[in-house]
C-alpha cells in the first residue's frame, strides 16, 4: 500500500455504485471478467456453460461494426456485475468508438422514468430536434408534482383501470381473476384503511412514486416499482379491524380470502401489476407510444446526420413503467418502420434474473435473440480471480488520480497498467499480474480466500466483497493499524492448538492474544510452524517483519522446511471447512463444546457482543448449563461453616433463584450475581472447564487434562471466595442481620406468651429462654383483643418461621439441611448473636431493619418483625388504657391503700356476700343477682388479684414500650377484670337496695301511728261496767 | 366507698326491718285490739242483759257462772294489762268467754226462761182466750218464745227496745191483762181448768158467771162434752 | 473418628464448638457441655455427643479430669477456626496407623482414579478396604470427606473427592519453620516435610512422583508466590510433579521459600 496516497484516495474509491467513480478508477479496479457467455437464449444449460467468455471477446462480437440493429440483453443475478460490464464496455467504447457513433448510456442513477426521459431530452442531438411539442410533453412529464397529489393520482388510476378492466389485465391472456373477485378488489382498494397501507413508506405506491419522481438519492433502487405479495398480506388483526371498522361487504370479503392465502394473493399481485406500466404513463403524461416516437425520431435525425446510436442501458428494472414501450421501441428493426429511415441502433440492456422473470412479457421475450450472461458467483472456483480482484481494488486506492488518468488517456492499456509504490506492508503478500507484483496489504491470499468463504453466499458478488470486506478492512488498516485486525471472525473447525498455546500465555493481555490469534488463523496458516527463507523467519506463514508492523509478538514454535508452493488452484469450494492435517489425530472435539467454545469466543473477541444466556436457545443451553454447573460447584465445594457462613444463611440465598454467585458479563439477559465474569481469555478457561465436565467427564473430571481444567477451576475459586462468602451475609455494604430480627421476633413471641413474666427489661432475656420446647398458646386469658391477635400471629406460622429460623442459624448440620432437629449448636456463638439482640432492648428503628434486602427470603424476617413491633405500641397503648379503666372502677370503689394482701381482698369479696345475703333477708329485688360464681373465684383467685393490682399499677408506671410489655404480659386483666366486675356490679346492686330501702321505708311512714296510752280507754270502761255490774248481781 | 357503701345500707335494711316488722306487728296489733274490744264490747252487753234480766227479771246466774264471769273479767282485764293486747291472753280469754261462758250463759238463761215462761205462758194461755185482740195476744206469745236465746236477747227490735226489754215488758203485759181480767183465785182456777179443758160445770159458780158477765167473756167459752 | 473408626458426626465444627464451650467457663462438666449443644427441650433422636467428644480429646485440644472438662490448649492460641486446622494438622502424623490416615493417603495416592468415583461408591469402598485392610463403609468415609474438606486435602463437590492440597501444604509449610528466602534442596524439603506431611506425601508410587493433590498445591503456591519451584538442569535428585500440560511442569530440584499468607 502507498499510504501517503491511500489515505487520501480511499474514500473516493470507496464508493457503492459503479458509476461515480471516475472512469479512471473504474477501470484500474476493473477485473476483467471471465465467465460470460453469449446466447441466443435466456437460460444456460450446461453444455453452455462450458463455453464461457472473456469480456473482450464478448466485446469484439457485440461491438463490431453492424449495419443491422442489436438487441443484446444482459442479464444476471443482482449485484453479480451486470451494470459492471456494461459500465466497462461504456468506458470502452468511450475510448474505441467510431466518430459517427453516439453513445447513450442511461445509469441506474438516473433510475426513474423522468430521469431517463431527462437524459434523453438532454442530448444535444435531441435537444435540436424539432418536435418542439413531444419533447415539451416528455419534459412537463419530469416536472414535479407534490408528492401526495402525484401518489394519490397512481393510486386511483390503478382503481380506474381496474374497474374499466374485465379480468384480463387487458392482454388477450386468461382472465386472472374472477368478475366478482375484481369488484370485489375495488371496494377493498377504496377502503380506507388498506389504502392507508398501500400509501405507507416503502409500499408499493411509494416505490412506484419513486420510480416516477425525480430521485435525488444514491441508494441503489434495485427494487421493481411494482406490487409485492407482502403488500397485499392480509392478517386476521387487519381483518378484525376492517370488520370493526365496518367496512364494506365486499371488501372484506375479498379480505377473507386474501386472509394467509399466499396463491391467491400471488394472484392479485400479478393481476395488479398489469397496470402498472399504464398507470406510470398516465401520471407522467405520456402515452405508450410516446416513448417509442420519441426514439424512432430521434434515430430519424440521427440518420439524417448520418450517425448510429448505441443505447447502454445499464438497469432496465429502474425505468419502470415505459419498460415494455422502451423495449418494443428497442427491439423494432429498422426495417419495421417501412419508409423512414432510421439510424442504426444498438441496444444493450441489462436485467436482473427475478425481473426478466417475472416482468417482460411473453412476446416480449420472444423478441430478444442476444444475451449475455453474467454468472451468479463471479468467482466461484477462481481464486485467482478472486485475489485479482482485491489486488486491483488495492492497487487503485494506492493510485493517485494523476497517474490513473494518464493511463486513461493512453487509452488503458492493459500492459501499461500502474502499479502503485509500497510504502507500507512491503513484506506483506503479492499477487502476480503478468510481470508485476501487486501488493495485498492488508491481505494475504489465505486470509481473502477464508474471507470470502465466511461470507454468506448472497455476499460473494463483486459489490459485497467490496462492502463488507475491502472498505472495511482498509479502513481500519489505514486508521488504526496497531490494532489490525480490528474486526472478529468467529474460528471455526480449526486446530485449537495453536490458538491455546496462545491463550496460555499469562504473558500478554486478552486483546492481543485474541488479535494474535485471528491474525494467525486469517492471515497465516493458523500452525506455529516455522522456517526461514532469503534471511527472514516465517511464522504460521507470514514474515516476522510484519508481526512487528502490527504490534504482535511473535510465538516459538516448531521449524520445519518450507512448504512448496502448490500451482493448483485451489477450488473454492464453500461451507465445507477445512481441516488440517495435524487435526485428525486429535480426538473428535465434542460438539457440544465446539459450540459453546465458539459463542464464548464471540463473546471475548467482540466488544459488543452478548452472550446468549437462556436456557432455550438450543445452541448455547451448554453455556446455560455451565453456568448452572459454576453455581452449583462452589455452592458445593465451599466449607461454608468453616467460613464462618451459617448454613441457613447460605440456603437462603442459594433458593434466591434469581440471584447467582457466579454469572457472565454481557449477557443476554442480565443475572443478579456476585461475581461477573469477565469477557476474557482466562474465563474462557472456566467456562470450557465446566463444559467438558459435563460433556465429555459427563459430570466428572475424569476426561482428558481433566485434572488441568480442574486446577484452573482451583485456583480460580480460591480467588473469588473471599467475595462470595462476603457476599453471602453482605449487601450494600451492610452485614445481613435477619438472624437478629428472627431472633427479636421469637422474643417477642416469648413475652407474649407470657413467658417473660419474671424479667424486668429484655437486656436480662437470657439465651437460654429460646431453647424452650414450644408451648401452645393460651388464648383464655385477660388481655385484650389486639394483644392476643398478636399472640395468635407470633404463634402463627410466620413465628414459627421466625423460631425455626433461631434454632437452625447456629445448629451445626451435617451436609445442608436446616431442619434437622438433632441440634449441634454452635453455643457460644449462639449466646453472643443472641446477646447482641438482647442488648437492643428490643427496640428496632425502622432503618435498621433492613427492609431493602434484595433477597426475599431474609427480608421476611425484617418484614414479620416490622409487623410486631408497629403493633406492639398499639398493644401497650390500649391494654395500658384497659387496665387503667379497670382501675379506675376499683379505685372509684375501695380504697387501694387498705388493701395491703389478698386476705383483704377475700373480706371485700366476703363483706360483698355478707351484703347480698343480708338484702335477701330483707327480700330486696336486687338480692338476686348476686353472681355466686363471681364472688367464688374472686374469692379463690383473691391471692392473683392482689398481685393484677400490683401489676397493673407497675404495668402503667412504665415509660419504655417492651418494659411494659413485659410487665403486660403478666396479664394482670385476667385478675383485675372480675373484680372490677365484681365491684362495680356490686355498687350497682347497692343502688338499686337503697332506692328500694328508700321506697319501702317510705310505705311505713304512713302507719307510724303513736297511738298513745289512750289506748283501751273505751275497753277499760266497760271492763270496769262490767266489774260493777258483777257485784251487783252477784247480791 | 362500697364497703361504707355496704355497711350503710345494711344498717338500713335493720331499720327497714324494723320498720316492716313493726308494720306487721301494728297490723297485728289493730286485729287485737280490734278483737279485744268486740269480746270486751260483747261482754259488758251480756253484762248489761244480765244486769237488766237481773234487776227486771230476777235473775240469777249460779255461782259457777258467776264464778266463771269473774273469772273472765279478770282475764279480759289482764288482757291489757301490759298495755297492749296480749295476744295469746286474748286468745285464751276468748275460748273461755265463747267455749264455757257464753254457753252457762245460754243454758242458765234458758232454764230460767223456761220456769219464767212457763207460768206466763200458762197465763197466756188463760187470758189468750180471754183478751179481746188475739194478734196482740200471739205477738206476746211470738216475743216471749223468742227471746230464749241469750245471745240475742241485747238485739235490738226496734230504736230503744231490745229483745229482753220486750221479754220484760210481754211478761208484765200479760200480767197486767191478768190483772185488768180482774181475776181472784177460783176465777184464775177455774180459767186455768178452762185452760186445761178440765173445767166442768160445777166449777162453775156464781162468782165466775159474775165474773164472765162482768167482763163480757161469755162468748169466750164453749161447752163441750167430755 | 481418628482413632478407630470413622464416624460421620464428630465434623470439624462440632468439634470446635464443643472446645469454645469448655473455654468459655472455668469449670464445665461434660454434661453441661452436651445440654449447651443439645438443647434438652428441643433435642430430637440419638445424641451425637459422645462421637463429637472423643474427636476432641483424640485432637488433644480438650482432657475430662475430675469429671471436669478442661482445655489443653488454651484460647490464645485457638481463636478461631483456622487455628483449630492448624493445630488439628500439626496432629496427623499421631495417627498414622490409623484407620482416617491410611484412609487418606489412599485416596490421595489414586490420583485421577478418584474423579471416577463418588465416595460412597461401593466399589470405591471395596479398594479402600482392600488397601486399608479394615472394612470401609459409606458412613466412616462420609465422615472422613467433612474432615478432608477442614483440613484442606481437596475440594468436596457433593460426594466427589477433589483433590488439591493447597491449604493443608500451606499450613504444613508453616509447621515446618522455613527460612525466608532460602533455596531448599528438594530432598532436604521433602524430609522436613515428612513429619507433618506424610499423610500426603507417604507411599507415592513410584517414588519421588507427586500425587495430584501434592502437585496442585505446589504449583498453587508457586503461582501465588508463596513457593518458588525451581528446576536446575544439574541437580542430581529431583522430584516430578503430577504431569501437567499448561502448569509449571519441570521436574522439581529446589524450593524456594517465600513466605505463606496466613
Amino acid at each position: 500500500m502507498n499510504i501517503e496516497v491511500a489515505r487520501q484516495r480511499y474514500k473516493d474509491v470507496f464508493l457503492p455504485d459503479v458509476i461515480d467513480n471516475s472512469q479512471g478508477d473504474f477501470l484500474a479496479k476493473h477485473v476483467p471478467m471471465k465467465n460470460l457467455l453469449l446466447l441466443d437464449h435466456a437460460e444456460p444449460n450446461d453444455s453452455d456453460k462450458k463455453q464461457p467468455m472473456t469480456e473482450e471477446a464478448i466485446y469484439e462480437q457485440v461491438f463490431s461494426i453492424k449495419v443491422d440493429d442489436q438487441f443484446v440483453l444482459v442479464k444476471g443475478a443482482s449485484g453479480a456485475g451486470k451494470s459492471h460490464l456494461i459500465r466497462w464496455f461504456e468506458s470502452m467504447l468511450q475510448i474505441l468508438k467510431q466518430d459517427n457513433e453516439i453513445v447513450l448510456y442511461i445509469r441506474r442513477a438516473d433510475n426513474t422514468l423522468k430521469g431517463t426521459i431527462k437524459q434523453l431530452v438532454e442530448l444535444d442531438e435531441i435537444k435540436s430536434l424539432p418536435n418542439h411539442d413531444l419533447y415539451k410533453k416528455l419534459a412537463s412529464a419530469s416536472t414535479t408534482i407534490p408528492e401526495l397529489e402525484l401518489k394519490n393520482t397512481i393510486y386511483y388510476a390503478f382503481i380506474n383501470l381496474i374497474e374499466s378492466d374485465d379480468g384480463r389485465g387487458g392482454e388477450d391472456e386468461e382472465r386472472i381473476i374472477s368478475n366478482v373477485d375484481r369488484k370485489h378488489l375495488i371496494a377493498l382498494l377504496q377502503n380506507s384503511t388498506f389504502k392507508d397501507r398501500l400509501m405507507d413508506t416503502n409500499g408499493p405506491i411509494d416505490r412506484i412514486y419513486n420510480k416516477i419522481a425525480e430521485n435525488k438519492t444514491f441508494e441503489i433502487n434495485d427494487r421493481a416499482a411494482e406490487f409485492e405479495p407482502a403488500d397485499l398480506e392480509i392478517d386476521s388483526e387487519f381483518r378484525t379491524a376492517l370488520i370493526n371498522e365496518g367496512a364494506d361487504e365486499k371488501a372484506r370479503k375479498i379480505a377473507d380470502k386474501m386472509l394467509d392465502k399466499e396463491e391467491y394473493i400471488a394472484k392479485l399481485v400479478v393481476y395488479i401489476n398489469k397496470f402498472r406500466e399504464r398507470v406510470v404513463q398516465r401520471c407522467t403524461g405520456l402515452e405508450p407510444g410516446d416513448l417509442r416516437t420519441v426514439i424512432e425520431e430521434i434515430r430519424q435525425e440521427l440518420y439524417k446526420a448520418n450517425k448510429t446510436l448505441t443505447i447502454l442501458i445499464e438497469d432496465i428494472t429502474a425505468a419502470s413503467g415505459v419498460d415494455d414501450s422502451l423495449l418494443d421501441a428497442l427491439l423494432t428493426n429498422k426495417r419495421g418502420y417501412g419508409d423512414k429511415k432510421l439510424c442504426r441502433i444498438n441496444s444493450i440492456v441489462g436485467v436482473a434474473d427475478g425481473y426478466y422473470r417475472d416482468n417482460f412479457r411473453t412476446n416480449t421475450k420472444g423478441r430478444i435473440k442476444n444475451f449475455i450472461i453474467v454468472p451468479d458467483e463471479m468467482f466461484n472456483g477462481d481464486t485467482d480471480g478472486l485475489v485479482e480482484f482485491f489486488a486491483r481494488y488495492l492497487n487503485t486506492v494506492s493510485l493517485d488520480t494523476t497517474t490513473i488518468e494518464s493511463w486513461l488517456k493512453d487509452k488503458a492499456s492493459a500492459d501499461r497498467y500502474p502499479i502503485h509504490e509500497v510504502t507500507l506492508g512491503a513484506e506483506w503478500d503479492t499477487y502476480k499480474l503478468g510481470e508485476n507484483s501487486i501488493n495485498l496489504f492488508p491481505f494475504t491470499k489465505h486470509a481473502i480466500i477464508y474471507l470470502y468463504r465466511k461470507e454468506d453466499v448472497t455476499q460473494r458478488n463483486p459489490r459485497a466483497i467490496m462492502r463488507n470486506l475491502i472498505e472495511p478492512y482498509v479502513k481500519d488498516s489505514i486508521e488504526s493499524l496497531d490494532r489490525y485486525p480490528i474486526r472478529r471472525t468467529t474460528l471455526e473447525g480449526i486446530d485449537p492448538k495453536l490458538q491455546n498455546r496462545i491463550y496460555n500465555r499469562s504473558d500478554l493481555e486478552d486483546e492481543t492474544k485474541i488479535r494474535l490469534t485471528q491474525f494467525m488463523y486469517i492471515w497465516g496458516n493458523g500452525t506455529d510452524e516455522i522456517y526461514e527463507e532469503n534471511g527472514i523467519r516465517y511464522i504460521a506463514g507470514i514474515p516476522e517483519p510484519v508481526y512487528k508492523e502490527l504490534g504482535l509478538p511473535v510465538i516459538d514454535g516448531k521449524t520445519v522446511t518450507k512448504p512448496q508452493e502448490t500451482k493448483k488452484v485451489e477450488k473454492l469450494v464453500p461451507d465445507k471447512p477445512e481441516k488440517h492435517a495435524e487435526s485428525t489425530h486429535t480426538e473428535k472435539e465434542n460438539e457440544q463444546v465446539a459450540i459453546a467454545l465458539k459463542e464464548v469466543d464471540k463473546w471475548i473477541e467482540n466488544k459488543d457482543y452478548r452472550l446468549s444466556i437462556g436456557a432455550t436457545t438450543k445452541n448455547v443451553r451448554a453455556l446455560n448449563d455451565a453456568r448452572k454447573n459454576i453455581n452449583d460447584f462452589l455452592y458445593s465445594v465451599i466449607d461454608w461453616t468453616t467460613e464462618g457462613v451459617s448454613i441457613d444463611a447460605m440456603v437462603k440465598i442459594k433458593g434466591t433463584t434469581s440471584k447467582f454467585l457466579v454469572a457472565f458479563e454481557r449477557q443476554t439477559m442480565n443475572s443478579d450475581a456476585v461475581v461477573l465474569l469477565p469477557a476474557s481469555i482466562e474465563s474462557r478457561k472456566i467456562i470450557e472447564a465446566f463444559v467438558r465436565w459435563s460433556g465429555v467427564g459427563n459430570k466428572s473430571w475424569d476426561f482428558p487434562n481433566g485434572t488441568d481444567y480442574l486446577y484452573r477451576v482451583q485456583r480460580w475459586t480460591e480467588s473469588i471466595k473471599p467475595k462470595i462468602v462476603e457476599s453471602i451475609l453482605h449487601y450494600d455494604d451492610k452485614t445481613a442481620e435477619y438472624f437478629s430480627f428472627a431472633t427479636a421476633a421469637e422474643f417477642y413471641r416469648l413475652i407474649f406468651s407470657g413467658n417473660c413474666k419474671n424479667f424486668q427489661n429484655p437486656n436480662n432475656f437470657g439465651p437460654d429462654l429460646l431453647l424452650k420446647k414450644r408451648e401452645t398458646p393460651d388464648f383464655n386469658n385477660g388481655h385484650i383483643k389486639a394483644w392476643n391477635d398478636l399472640l395468635k400471629i407470633t404463634s402463627g406460622s410466620d413465628g414459627e418461621d421466625a423460631r425455626s429460623c433461631v434454632l437452625q442459624y447456629y445448629n451445626l448440620p451435617q451436609g445442608t439441611s436446616i431442619t434437622s432437629t438433632n441440634y449441634e449448636f454452635d453455643y457460644i456463638a449462639f449466646v453472643k448473636a443472641v446477646k447482641k439482640v438482647t442488648n437492643t432492648g428490643l427496640e428496632f428503628k425502622d432503618s435498621e431493619l433492613q427492609l431493602d434486602d434484595p433477597v426475599r427470603k431474609r427480608k421476611l424476617y425484617s418484614e414479620y418483625l416490622k409487623k410486631i413491633l408497629d403493633r406492639v405500641p398499639v398493644v401497650v397503648d390500649e391494654e395500658t388504657n384497659a387496665i387503667r379503666g379497670k382501675l379506675e372502677v376499683i379505685e372509684k370503689l375501695i380504697d387501694l391503700d387498705d388493701v395491703d394482701d389478698e386476705d383483704d381482698i377475700k373480706d371485700i369479696v366476703k363483706s360483698i356476700r355478707a351484703f347480698y345475703n343480708r338484702a335477701n333477708d330483707s327480700h330486696i329485688r336486687a338480692a338476686v343477682r348476686m353472681d355466686n360464681a363471681l364472688l367464688l373465684s374472686c374469692s379463690k383467685n383473691a391471692g392473683m388479684i392482689f398481685s393484677a393490682i400490683k401489676n397493673g399499677k407497675q404495668a402503667m408506671e412504665c415509660s419504655n414500650v417492651v418494659e411494659s410489655l413485659i410487665r403486660l404480659s403478666k396479664d394482670p386483666l385476667f385478675g383485675l377484670t372480675p373484680f372490677a366486675d365484681l365491684l362495680s356490679k356490686t355498687s350497682l346492686d347497692v343502688e338499686r337496695s337503697n332506692q328500694e330501702i328508700d321506697s319501702r321505708m317510705k310505705a311505713t311512714s304512713g302507719n307510724d301511728g303513736d297511738e298513745s296510752m289512750e289506748e283501751y280507754k273505751a275497753e277499760k270502761a266497760e271492763l270496769a261496767e262490767c266489774r260493777d255490774i258483777l257485784e251487783e248481781v252477784r247480791k | 366507698m362500697l364497703l361504707d357503701e355496704l355497711s350503710s345500707t345494711v344498717k338500713r335494711l335493720s331499720q327497714l326491718d324494723k320498720k316492716e316488722t313493726a308494720i306487721q306487728d301494728a297490723e297485728k296489733k289493730a286485729k287485737n285490739d280490734s278483737d279485744y274490744s268486740t269480746l270486751t264490747s260483747d261482754f259488758h252487753e251480756s253484762m248489761r242483759k244480765l244486769k237488766y234480766a237481773h234487776e227486771e227479771l230476777g235473775y240469777s246466774l249460779s255461782d259457777d257462772t258467776l264464778q266463771l264471769l269473774d273469772d273472765s273479767l279478770s282475764k279480759l282485764q289482764e288482757t291489757i294489762d301490759a298495755g297492749v293486747v296480749d295476744e295469746d291472753k286474748l286468745s285464751t280469754t276468748k275460748q273461755q268467754i265463747n267455749r264455757r261462758l257464753n254457753p252457762a250463759l245460754s243454758r242458765e238463761w234458758k232454764d230460767f226462761y223456761g220456769k219464767k215462761t212457763n207460768s206466763v205462758v200458762g197465763k197466756l194461755a188463760t187470758v189468750g182466750s180471754l183478751a179481746p185482740d188475739k194478734s196482740h195476744i200471739d205477738a206476746i206469745r211470738e216475743n216471749i218464745s223468742d227471746s230464749g236465746d241469750w245471745s240475742t236477747l241485747s238485739d235490738k227490735v226496734n230504736a230503744t227496745t231490745t229483745k229482753i226489754m220486750r221479754f220484760k215488758y210481754s211478761i208484765e203485759e200479760v200480767d197486767k191483762i191478768e190483772e185488768e181480767l180482774n181475776l181472784n183465785d177460783d176465777i184464775k182456777q177455774f180459767i186455768s181448768l178452762v185452760t186445761r179443758e178440765k173445767a166442768k160445770i160445777t166449777d162453775l159458780n156464781e162468782e165466775i158467771l159474775s165474773w164472765i158477765k162482768q167482763e163480757n167473756l161469755e162468748d169466750k167459752f164453749t161447752i163441750r162434752f167430755r | 473418628m481418628f482413632t478407630g473408626n470413622m464416624v460421620t458426626e464428630a465434623i470439624p465444627a462440632r468439634v470446635f464448638s464443643l472446645y469454645k464451650i469448655v473455654t468459655s467457663r472455668k469449670e464445665i462438666t461434660r454434661a453441661e457441655i452436651q445440654s449447651m449443644m443439645e438443647p434438652a427441650e428441643i433435642y430430637e433422636g440419638t445424641s451425637y455427643f459422645s462421637a463429637i467428644f472423643k474427636a476432641a480429646s483424640e485432637l488433644r485440644i480438650i482432657d475430662t479430669q475430675d469429671n471436669l472438662v478442661v482445655p489443653l490448649v488454651s484460647k490464645e492460641e485457638m481463636r478461631d477456626i483456622e487455628d483449630f486446622r492448624h493445630f488439628a494438622i500439626s496432629k496427623l502424623n499421631t495417627f498414622e496407623d490409623e484407620q482416617f490416615f491410611q484412609v487418606t493417603n489412599v485416596i490421595f495416592n489414586m490420583n485421577e482414579q478418584i474423579y471416577k468415583y463418588p465416595l460412597t461408591d461401593n466399589a470405591l469402598l471395596n479398594i479402600l478396604s482392600q488397601q486399608t485392610g479394615s472394612q470401609i463403609t459409606a458412613p466412616m468415609i462420609r465422615g472422613w470427606r467433612f474432615w478432608a474438606q477442614f483440613l484442606g486435602f481437596g475440594y468436596m463437590n457433593n460426594m466427589s473427592f477433589l483433590p488439591n492440597a493447597y491449604v493443608f501444604v500451606k499450613n504444613i509449610l508453616r509447621l515446618m519453620n522455613l527460612e525466608k528466602n532460602k533455596e531448599y534442596k528438594i530432598d532436604d524439603f521433602m524430609l522436613m516435610f515428612e513429619p507433618y506431611g506424610k499423610i500426603i506425601s507417604g507411599n507415592l508410587q513410584p517414588e519421588r512422583n507427586m500425587n495430584i493433590a501434592l502437585s496442585s498445591a505446589l504449583r498453587e503456591l508457586h503461582d501465588d508466590k508463596e513457593i518458588e519451584l525451581k528446576y536446575r538442569s544439574d541437580a542430581k535428585k529431583r522430584w516430578i510433579l503430577y504431569p501437567s500440560i499448561e502448569q509449571f511442569n519441570d521436574q522439581i530440584a529446589s524450593i524456594v521459600y517465600k513466605g505463606v499468607k496466613k
